[in-house]
C-alpha cells in the first residue's frame, strides 16, 4: 500500500511537470530585447542590443546540459534550440522550461549529434540547424504543428554544399528585397549568405573583425548583429552593402559559450516600455543618434552630476538634453592648461572628446581626457588643449561608465554621456560674452502693424573673441528662432555696422543652422558693411503643427521642431574695440524675393528690410520705400525705421542671461501683454526699463 | 541644460553673507572675501493693463527702445607668473550656505590675468544688476577666490583686486 502511495505521488508529480510543460505558454509578444544563452547548464539572458546591458531572464531552464543554436519563432512567440540533454530541439515558452521534441525521420547520423548553430525561417515556420563536417550539412525542421510534416527533419544541404565555420546564424527580416537568405560571420570575418532553400552560399565580403561570433541578430531594418564570445562587442552590420563593415555598436557581455536569439521583425527600441538610455545631444554628425550609433549608455547608478535621463532616442541637437555633471570653469585654452569641474556619481571612468578641428566629428585623437578613474566624487581636473585647436565654439562629448578604453559613439551598459558647447581659446586672449537678446519683429513696415510683436522672434546671443591689445578678432552669432507669427515670407540678417566685408577671414567662417555646417557662405556679397546673411526664408526652416497658423505664437499650438543657428566670423585684421559695434549689432528681417508682402509694396524683395529703430539700412536697402505708410524714416538724421510717433517695427529685449522674455500670442498687442512698455516708451527709456520682465506682464497674454 | 533658482534667492542669500559698502568717486573697488550689499530689485507687482493701444503711444524720435547697462570692469595682474590665473565674470549664479554656483554660459567676460591691468567694457541687461567674479589658479587642487558687485549700489566701474 505504501509502494502504490509512492508510485501514485511520484505519477502525480510527473503528470503536473509533464502537464506544466506542455501547457508552457508562449511569449506574449514579439519582444525588442535579445535573447542569450549561455553557460555549460544552460542560463538565459535578456539583451538590450542598444547598450549592451544584460539581465538573467532564467538560471534553471530545466535541463542539466547546454542548449544552444536558439531562435525565436515569431510565428508562435516561442524560442526554439538545441538541447544538448536530449540531443534533439527543445522548445521554450514564457515560464523559461525546455521541452524536449520528439523529432520525425531523424537522419542516422545525427543520433546522439548537438548543434549549436541554428534560427527559425521568418517565411516559412521551420527551424534550421547547421554543423560542419563531411558527415553533417543544413537542416530543417517544420514547426507548423497544423502541417503534416510537423517536427518531421529535412537534410536541405551535405558539406558539399554548406562548409563553413561558423557558430550562429541568422534570417534576414525579409523587409527588403524578399530577402528570406540566413546570414552569418565566420572566424575569418567573412560574411557569408545562405540559402536556405538548396544551402549554397556566397561570400559578401570580409567585414574586418575576426573571432567567434556565437550570437547573430537582426532587427527590423535588416542590419545584422554579431557578438564576439572572447570580448563581448557587438557589432553591426548592413549586409546589403556594396562593401559590409563591421561597425562597433555595443559592450556586451563575454562568454565562452553563446548563442542568441530575437525576433526579427521587432525594432531594437520598444518605445511603449519606459526609456531606459541615456543619449548625448550634440548634432548627429557626431555620432549621437541611434540610426547613427550614438554614444548611449543603460542608466543606473554611474552617473554625471546629480541625475540622469532617459531616452528611447537620443534629443539630437538643435533638441537638447538635461546635462548636469560637467563645469568647464575655464575656456579649453589652446597649448596649455584649462580647468574642468567634473561631478561623478558612482565609480567609472571618464573620457573626454573634444572637435578640435570643428569638422563635425570626434576623431580617436581628438581626446581631451582618457580613462580617468573617478570614484563617487566632485574633482577639478586640469586638461591640456592642443595648440592648433581652432579659436571659438566646439562640441565636446563626456562618458563615464564602468567600461574603460570606449569611442566616442556605440552603446554601453552603464553609465552617462554629457555633450557640451565649449568656448576655444588662445591665451592672452578674453572672451565678451554679449549680453543676449530677444529680437522681435513686426513685417508690416512701411504699414502699420498689429504690434503683437512675434511676427519673428529670434534669440540671439554673440561673443567677441579680444587679444591682448583688446582688438576684436572674431564675432560669433547664435542665435534661435523663437516665434513666426508672420504671414509673409521673411528673411533675417545681422550687418556689422562699419565693418568692410573684405576684412572678414571667409576661408574660416563657419556657418550652421541646426548643426549641419551649410554650404552657402553666411556673408553677403555686394554690401559696403558686413551682412551675415542668415536665411531667405525663416519659414523654410520650420514646420507648422496640424491646425496652427503660425510657429509658436497661438495658445496650444506648440511646434517641438526648431530652427537654431551659429555663424563663427574671424577677421584678417583685428579690429580696435572703439570702432566695432555693439550688441544687439544691427539684425534685421527683409522680404524674400518674389514673394507678396502686403498691398503697399507687394513684391519688394530683398530690398525691403526692417530694423531695429534708428538702426542704419544695408546698401542693398530701396530708400524708396523710406516715408511710405506710417514710416518717419530720416536716414540722414539716423532716424530711421520708426513712425511719425517714434514707434519702431521692432524691439530688442534683453532680460538678462539665464533669464527668458515671452512674446505675446497671436494678435495681443505689446501694451496689453505688457503694459509698463507705456511707460518705458512715453518716458524714453527713464522709467520701467525692466518693463518686460515676466512679473511686470499678463501671463495669460504671452505664449 | 543646467537651471539656476531665480535672482532673489541670491539676493536674499547674498544680503545674509557680508554686507560692505563703497563710498565715493565712480571708481570702486572689492577685495578677496568681500561682498556687495544688494537690495530686492524685482518683487512681484500687481498688473495693470493699460487702456491705451500701442499706436497711440508717442516717444522721441532718437530712442531706440533698447535698455541696457555698461559696466567697466578692471582686471588686476596676475598675483605670480609661475601659474595662470583665470576670471570669470558672471551674471547668473548661486550662493548658499558659502557655496557659490555660477552658469558658465552667463559669463560676460571670461580672461587671463596679466602681467598688467585691463579693462573691459561690458554692455548688460537692464536687469542684470548683480555680477560675480571668480579667480581660478590653473593648477591642481585650485581653488577660487570669489568677488561680487552690485552696480546699482556701488557704481559702474568695478576695479577688482585680489
Amino acid at each position: 500500500m505504501f509502494f502504490l502511495k509512492r508510485v501514485f505521488c511520484s505519477l502525480l508529480i510527473y503528470l503536473i511537470t509533464v502537464s506544466s510543460v506542455l501547457n508552457a505558454t508562449p511569449f506574449s509578444a514579439c519582444p525588442s530585447k535579445a535573447f542569450l544563452m549561455q553557460k555549460e547548464v544552460a542560463q538565459l539572458y535578456g539583451l538590450n542590443l542598444v547598450t549592451g546591458s544584460y539581465e538573467l531572464l532564467s538560471g534553471d531552464l530545466g535541463t542539466t546540459s547546454k542548449i544552444n543554436a536558439v531562435g525565436f519563432n515569431f510565428h508562435d512567440n516561442y524560442i526554439y534550440g538545441w538541447g544538448y540533454e536530449w540531443s534533439t530541439v527543445v522548445r521554450i515558452g514564457d515560464d523559461y522550461q525546455a521541452q524536449d521534441l520528439s523529432l520525425v525521420n531523424l537522419p542516422a547520423e545525427l543520433s546522439g549529434v548537438n548543434f549549436y548553430v541554428g534560427d527559425v525561417s521568418i517565411s516559412e515556420n521551420s527551424y534550421y540547424f547547421y554543423r560542419k563536417g563531411s558527415s553533417y550539412g543544413l537542416y530543417k525542421v517544420v514547426l507548423d504543428s497544423d502541417s503534416n510534416d510537423y517536427l518531421e527533419v529535412t537534410k536541405v544541404a551535405n558539406s558539399s554544399v554548406i562548409n563553413l565555420n561558423i557558430f550562429d546564424f541568422a534570417f534576414h527580416p525579409n523587409t527588403n528585397n524578399n530577402n528570406n537568405h540566413i546570414y552569418t560571420v565566420d572566424r575569418l570575418g567573412q560574411l557569408h549568405k545562405i540559402n536556405p532553400t538548396n544551402g549554397n552560399t556566397t561570400a559578401l565580403g570580409n567585414v574586418g573583425q575576426q573571432g567567434i561570433f556565437g550570437a547573430v541578430y537582426f532587427d527590423k531594418q535588416g542590419k545584422l548583429y554579431i557578438s564576439r564570445n572572447n570580448d563581448g562587442l557587438i557589432y553591426i552590420i548592413d549586409p546589403e552593402a556594396a562593401n559590409p563593415s563591421a561597425t562597433l555598436f555595443a559592450n556586451g557581455p563575454i562568454s565562452g559559450n553563446n548563442d542568441g536569439a530575437r525576433c526579427a521583425i521587432a525594432p531594437i527600441i520598444d518605445e511603449s516600455l519606459p526609456a531606459t538610455t541615456d543619449y548625448g545631444d550634440a548634432p548627429d554628425t557626431y555620432g549621437t543618434s541611434l540610426a547613427n550609433n550614438g554614444a548611449r549608455h543603460g542608466i543606473g547608478d554611474i552617473y554625471l552630476g546629480n541625475s540622469i535621463t532617459a531616452e528611447h532616442n537620443a534629443k539630437v541637437y538643435p533638441n537638447t538634453d538635461e546635462d548636469d555633471g560637467v563645469v568647464f570653469v575655464t575656456p579649453l585654452i589652446a597649448g596649455t592648461d584649462s580647468l574642468v569641474q567634473v561631478q561623478a556619481n558612482g565609480s567609472g571612468y571618464l573620457s573626454i572628446w573634444a572637435d578640435w578641428d570643428r569638422d563635425g566629428q570626434f576623431s580617436a585623437t581628438e581626446k581631451l581626457v582618457s580613462d580617468k578613474f573617478i570614484d563617487n566624487t566632485t574633482i577639478n581636473m586640469l586638461v591640456n588643449t592642443p595648440i592648433n585647436a581652432l579659436n571659438g565654439f566646439t562640441w565636446t562629448r563626456t562618458r563615464f561608465t564602468s567600461t574603460q578604453s570606449v569611442t566616442a559613439s556605440g552603446g554601453i551598459a552603464d553609465g552617462e554621456v554629457e555633450d557640451y558647447n565649449v568656448f576655444v581659446t588662445n591665451l592672452g586672449y578674453s572672451q565678451i560674452q554679449d549680453t543676449p537678446y530677444y529680437l522681435a519683429f513686426e513685417d508690416n513696415w512701411p504699414e502699420k502693424g498689429d504690434y503683437d510683436m512675434n511676427d519673428v522672434v529670434i534669440f540671439q546671443e554673440s561673443s567677441l573673441l579680444v587679444n591682448g591689445s583688446g582688438e576684436i578678432k572674431q564675432i560669433e552669432f547664435h542665435g534661435e528662432l523663437k516665434a513666426y507669427g508672420a504671414s509673409y515670407q521673411n528673411g533675417f540678417a545681422i550687418q556689422l555696422d562699419g565693418i568692410l566685408p573684405s576684412n572678414v577671414n571667409s576661408s574660416l567662417v563657419r556657418f550652421e543652422i541646426n548643426g549641419v555646417v551649410q554650404e552657402t557662405s553666411a556673408i553677403e556679397t555686394g554690401t559696403d558693411n558686413v551682412v551675415v546673411f542668415i536665411t531667405d526664408d525663416i519659414g523654410s526652416h520650420i514646420q507648422l503643427s496640424n491646425n496652427c497658423l503660425y510657429y509658436r505664437t497661438e495658445a496650444n499650438c506648440t511646434n517641438s521642431n526648431e530652427m537654431k543657428f551659429s555663424v563663427t566670423i574671424p577677421f584678417i585684421n583685428a579690429i580696435d574695440e572703439n570702432t566695432f559695434p555693439v550688441a544687439p549689432y544691427n539684425p534685421f528681417i527683409f522680404a524674400k524675393e518674389a514673394t507678396y508682402h502686403g498691398n503697399l509694396i507687394t513684391q519688394p524683395g530683398r530690398e525691403l528690410e526692417i530694423h531695429l529703430k534708428n538702426k542704419l539700412p544695408t546698401s542693398k536697402a530701396s530708400e524708396t520705400f523710406f516715408g511710405q505708410g506710417i514710416d518717419a524714416t530720416n536716414v540722414s538724421a539716423n532716424e530711421t525705421y520708426q513712425s511719425n510717433s517714434g514707434l519702431p517695427w521692432a524691439l530688442a529685449i534683453s532680460p538678462g542671461s539665464g533669464e527668458e522674455w515671452k512674446h505675446p500670442l497671436e494678435t495681443i498687442e505689446i501694451l496689453q501683454a505688457y503694459p509698463k512698455f507705456q511707460i518705458f516708451s512715453e518716458s524714453n527709456g527713464a522709467s520701467e526699463a525692466t518693463w518686460f520682465s515676466l512679473s511686470n506682464a499678463e501671463n495669460s497674454k504671452l505664449y | 541644460m543646467n537651471t539656476y533658482p531665480k535672482k532673489n534667492i541670491i539676493l536674499n542669500t547674498i544680503l545674509a553673507i557680508t554686507v560692505t559698502s563703497c563710498g565715493g568717486g565712480d571708481e570702486q573697488s572689492t577685495k578677496a572675501s568681500e561682498v556687495i550689499a544688494a537690495t530686492p530689485l524685482v518683487t512681484a507687482t500687481q498688473v495693470t493693463p493699460s487702456p491705451k493701444a500701442t499706436k497711440d503711444l508717442v516717444s522721441k524720435s532718437d530712442f531706440d527702445f533698447i535698455s541696457k547697462a555698461d559696466l567697466e570692469v578692471i582686471i588686476p595682474t596676475s598675483p605670480t607668473g609661475s601659474v595662470n590665473y583665470f576670471i570669470n565674470i558672471c551674471t547668473d549664479f548661486t550662493a548658499e550656505n558659502d557655496t557659490v554656483a555660477i552658469n558658465y554660459n552667463s559669463c560676460k567676460l571670461r580672461t587671463t590675468l596679466g602681467t598688467k591691468e585691463q579693462s573691459f567694457s561690458l554692455f548688460l541687461s537692464s536687469a542684470e544688476t548683480l555680477l560675480v567674479a571668480q579667480i581660478w589658479p590653473i593648477e591642481v587642487g585650485a581653488k577660487p577666490v570669489t568677488l561680487f558687485w552690485n552696480i546699482i549700489e556701488t557704481g559702474k566701474q568695478w576695479k577688482i583686486d585680489i
